[in-house]
């Protein structure tokens, strides 16, 4: 049975070297303020629906409707956010099928180790869209 | 015995390795490829052309001089024994080296006009996070940082 992806997570070309994934990717302290426009997103980690979009879909819309950059598309679970204690929300703000996954209340150490984990649970699944 | 080893002399896989290295660890050819790919010199030089604005419009450039020291220092007091960062750039700047293995996680947050850095160590088992704040300008910070990161090969 095909697992389901929840969100679907792009992922800047200078976040990849070499085959690795920064975990700067993610980490909401850094997520781009052109995805975030408004402070109330502050600490949050964008991401697609991946229930109403492909990985392709996802990105096609990312890099020409928004006009941004992606290396390519990861998926991280519902399941995996609750691991890391992470609460997220299908808010279609600023679009149809954006989410944001919550990293407000934890300690700047605890944020990396939880970004960690996202990256490894994400590259471990492999990438879901790379572009050619 | 040692000596009697045959040796290979690796031209292709970056500055990490002046001398030889014995042929009995040798053993794949792509691990010396990436090893190539990690060479701290020519990834700094890939960080030198970001300019402001790398990062769909945010992202600060890197100090060309603070990466330059960068590299000479990270050269001059990195333990040859430890396993070769990646190293990405940072949004404030500066940069941001990573090691990564199953059981640890490791990040190093370098501040380059500062010359300093925080390090982060994540136990993946048990979630025990190490936070420390180094000068690299010291040798003090460096072998802090060196004697930290053996965990990754023990």
């Amino acid at each position: 049975m095909e697992e389901t992806v929840h969100f679907l997570r792009q992922i800047h070309p200078t976040y990849i070297f070499n085959k690795s994934v920064s975990e700067q990717a993610f980490d909401a302290a850094i997520d781009m303020q052109a995805f975030l426009p408004t402070t109330k997103d502050a600490g949050k980690l964008s991401a697609y629906d991946g229930g109403s979009r492909t990985a392709k879909e996802a990105y096609e819309h990312y890099t020409h409707s928004l006009n941004l950059k992606s290396g390519g598309v990861l998926g991280i679970t519902e399941e995996e956010c609750m691991e890391e204690t992470l609460p997220f929300t299908y808010d279609n703000e600023p679009f149809i099928g954006h989410c944001s996954i919550d990293f407000n209340g934890k300690t700047k150490a605890q944020r990396k180790a939880s970004a960690v984990s996202l990256r490894d649970y994400a590259v471990e699944r492999a990438w879901l869209f790379k572009p050619e | 015995m040692a000596d009697e080893l045959p040796f290979f002399s690796p031209r292709f896989i970056g500055k990490r390795f002046k001398g030889h290295l014995p042929l009995s660890i040798l053993e794949d050819l792509s691990a010396y490829e990436e090893l190539d790919a990690l060479d701290i010199a020519s990834r700094i030089d890939d960080l030198m052309v970001l300019e402001d604005g790398w990062l769909d419009g945010d992202g600060l450039a890197m100090d060309k001089q603070g990466l330059i020291w960068f590299s000479k220092t990270f050269q001059a007091h990195y333990a040859s024994i430890l396993p070769l960062p990646h190293i990405f750039p940072r949004v404030d700047g500066g940069i941001q080296l990573e090691w990564n293995t199953t059981a640890y996680s490791a990040v190093l947050e370098v501040n380059l006009i500062k010359k300093r850095g925080v390090y982060f160590q994540m136990n993946k088992k048990d979630r025990a996070i190490l936070e420390l704040d180094l000068n690299l300008e010291s040798s003090d910070g460096w072998n802090s940082l060196n004697q930290h990161l053996q965990i990754l090969i023990v």
